[in-house]
C-alpha cells in the first residue's frame, strides 16, 4: 500500500460524514398529546355534560361565605399543627439519637405509637377527649373540657402530634446524614452541644429535610380533611354541612376539591422555591469536590 | 511549656481492646512520628491527648493536668465544658479528610471557634486568621468555600483553622494520606515550619521520608501497644522487633 493511498483513507470517510443531524420523529409524540387532550376532554365531559350535575353551582359556591371560613380553618389548622409539628418533632428526632438511653427509647416508643395508628382514629381520640375526663386542671384551676377542647383545638393537637412523629423521622436522618468526622472537628475545636448542632450540624442537615418536610406538609394540608369526624369546621366540613341541606353533595365535594387542588399547588411551589434559594445558597459548594466522596 | 504524659492507658470498645497499656511522656517542643499498621491503634493514642476519647483505665496528662476529667474524693470525674474548653485550647488537631465546614467560607471556618469562645472579637479573629492564611499562602481563598479548593488546600486551611486558638501543641491524625501525591508537599512544608517554630506535634503517618527529616523521635505501634521507641534513624533503620522489620519493609 502506498503512502497516499492510506491517506486517502483516513480523510475521506470524515468529509464524506453528513453534518445535518435529523428531526426527531414528531408524529408519535402528537399521536400521544391527542390521545391525552381527548381523553381529558372526555373524563371532564363525564361530569360536566352529566345532566345530573350543575357546574355552575362549583362556581357558585367555591366564594360562598362558609367555604371561605372553612377554608381559612383548614389553612389555620395546617399552620398551627405545621408549626407545633416542627418544635415538637425536632424535639423527638433529637430524642431518638441522644445517648442516653431513656431518652432513646421515648423517641422510640413515640415514633412508633403515633406512626403505626390511623391518622382519624387519633382525631377521634382528641375529640372526644371529654367521655374520658370531662373536667381538666388541678386543684381548684379546672376547666370543663368541652369548654377548652373545641374541635378545631382538638383538630391542631391531633394533627401536630401525628406530624410530629413524622418530622422526627426526618430530623433524625437529616442529622444523621451529616458525616461523623465534622462532630469530631466541631469536638476538636471545643464547641458545646448546642453549637454543634446550630453552626455545623443543623445547616448542613437543613438540606437534606427540605423536600420531605415539604412533602409532610402539603400532606397536612390534606390531611385537614379528617377533621370532618369530629366537625371541625374545616373546608371539608363546611362544604359537607351545605350539601347536607341543599343536597347538592357532588358539587360542594368539587367545590373542596378544587381548593384543595389550589393550595396544595401553592405549597409545591413554595418547596420548590425553598429548595431552589438552598441550592443557590450553598451553590458555591455543592458542586465541588466533596471530601467525603 | 507542654509536656503529654500516658501512664498505663488501656481502651477497649465493648470485648475489643484497642489500647493495651501505654507508657510514655512527650517533652515540650518534641516532634513525634507516630506510625504503625492500620488497627495498631496510633489513631486512637492521638484522640486520648485532646480528650476526644478517655481512656478505660489508666491516666492522660497534659501539662500535668488530667484530659478530660478530675479527681475528687478519691475518684475520677468528667470535667465540665468549661474546663474542657480551656484544656481544648491548647491543643489542635488536623484530620485524614481535612473536616472543613462545607457550608461555611474559609474566613468563617477559621474564626467560627475564637468567636464563639469569645477569645476575640470579630475584627481581631478576621486579622488574625487572614495572617494564619497568608502563613499557608492561602490569602487569596479567605472568601472561598471548602469544595472549590484543592485537597491540598483544604488540609492547609484545616491546619491555619487549628492554629487559631493558639495550641501549644498539634495533633495531627494522617494529614496526607487523602491527598494526590502532588498535592503532599505543600502540607509537609507548612508542618515542617511550624516544626521548626517549636511547636510540640504529634503526626500520624505513612510519610517515613518526612518523618526522617524532621522528627525528634518515632514511636512504633503494633496491636495497641508501643513496640518501638527512639530516634528515627534507630527506629526506621535498624528495627528490633519483627513486626517492625517486616512493617517498614512494605512501606
Amino acid at each position: 500500500m502506498s503512502a497516499t493511498h492510506i491517506e486517502d483513507l483516513a480523510i475521506k470517510p470524515i468529509r464524506d460524514l453528513p453534518d445535518e443531524h435529523a428531526r426527531k420523529p414528531w408524529l408519535g409524540q402528537a399521536v400521544g398529546w391527542l390521545a391525552l387532550a381527548l381523553f381529558t376532554v372526555w373524563f371532564l365531559r363525564l361530569f360536566l355534560a352529566n345532566p345530573k350535575l350543575k357546574p355552575e353551582l362549583i362556581w357558585k359556591y367555591l366564594f360562598n361565605e362558609r367555604i371561605l371560613e372553612g377554608l381559612w380553618s383548614t389553612l389555620l389548622l395546617a399552620f398551627y399543627s405545621m408549626i407545633g409539628a416542627l418544635i415538637f418533632g425536632t424535639v423527638i428526632g433529637f430524642c431518638r439519637i441522644s445517648a442516653n438511653p431513656v431518652l432513646r427509647a421515648t423517641g422510640w416508643l413515640y415514633v412508633w405509637v403515633f406512626r403505626s395508628t390511623p391518622l382519624v382514629v387519633q382525631v377521634l381520640l382528641w375529640g372526644n377527649l371529654a367521655l374520658l375526663m370531662p373536667v381538666l386542671g388541678i386543684g381548684p384551676f379546672t376547666v370543663k373540657t368541652n369548654d377548652v377542647m373545641t374541635p378545631f383545638l382538638a383538630g391542631v393537637i391531633a394533627l401536630m402530634l401525628h406530624e410530629a412523629s413524622y418530622v422526627a423521622e426526618i430530623v433524625r436522618s437529616g442529622v444523621q446524614s451529616v458525616p461523623r468526622p465534622q462532630r469530631e472537628a466541631a469536638d476538636a475545636l471545643a464547641l458545646s452541644w448546642w453549637e454543634t448542632q446550630r453552626y455545623i450540624i443543623m445547616p448542613q442537615a437543613l438540606k437534606v429535610m427540605i423536600p420531605p418536610l415539604g412533602g409532610v406538609f402539603v400532606l397536612l394540608l390534606k390531611s385537614t380533611s379528617l377533621v370532618i369526624v369530629i366537625s371541625g369546621g374545616d373546608l371539608l366540613t363546611e362544604a359537607q354541612n351545605i350539601a347536607s341541606l341543599n343536597l347538592y353533595t357532588i358539587e360542594l365535594l368539587l367545590v373542596a376539591t378544587v381548593w384543595f387542588l389550589i393550595i396544595t399547588s401553592i405549597a409545591y411551589a413554595g418547596q420548590h422555591y425553598l429548595e431552589w434559594r438552598f441550592n443557590r445558597q450553598n451553590h458555591a459548594h455543592a458542586g465541588g469536590v466533596n471530601e467525603h466522596g | 511549656m507542654s509536656t503529654v504524659e500516658l501512664s498505663g492507658v488501656r481502651l477497649s470498645y465493648g470485648a475489643l481492646e484497642v489500647l493495651k497499656g501505654i507508657e510514655t511522656s512527650i517533652p515540650s517542643g518534641q516532634i513525634v512520628g507516630l506510625i504503625g499498621a492500620s488497627g495498631s491503634g496510633k489513631s486512637t493514642l492521638l484522640r486520648l491527648v485532646n480528650g476526644l476519647l478517655l481512656p478505660s483505665s489508666g491516666h492522660v496528662l497534659v501539662d500535668g493536668e488530667l484530659v478530660g476529667r478530675k479527681a475528687k474524693n478519691g475518684k475520677l470525674h468528667p470535667m465540665t465544658l468549661a474546663e474542657i474548653r480551656r484544656q481544648r485550647r491548647k491543643i489542635g488537631m488536623v484530620f485524614q479528610h481535612f473536616e472543613l465546614f462545607p457550608h461555611m467560607t474559609v474566613e468563617e471556618n477559621l474564626c467560627l471557634a475564637p468567636i464563639l469562645h469569645k477569645e476575640m472579637d470579630k475584627s481581631e479573629a478576621r486579622q488574625r486568621a487572614m495572617r494564619l492564611l497568608s502563613r499557608v499562602a492561602l490569602s487569596d481563598k479567605s472568601r472561598s468555600y471548602p469544595g472549590q479548593l484543592s485537597g491540598g488546600q483544604q488540609q492547609r486551611v484545616a491546619i491555619a483553622r487549628a492554629l487559631m486558638l493558639q495550641p501549644s501543641i498539634m495533633l495531627f491524625d494522617e494529614p496526607t494520606s487523602a491527598l494526590d501525591p502532588e498535592l503532599v508537599g505543600e502540607v509537609l512544608t507548612v508542618m515542617r515550619e511550624l516544626a521548626n517554630d517549636g511547636m510540640t506535634m504529634i503526626v500520624v503517618t505513612h510519610e517515613l521520608s518526612f518523618v526522617r527529616e524532621v522528627a525528634d523521635r518515632v514511636i512504633f505501634m503494633d496491636k495497641g501497644v508501643i513496640a518501638e521507641d527512639g530516634a528515627p534513624k534507630d527506629v526506621l533503620d535498624n528495627p528490633k522487633t519483627e513486626r517492625a522489620k517486616a512493617f517498614l519493609a512494605r512501606a
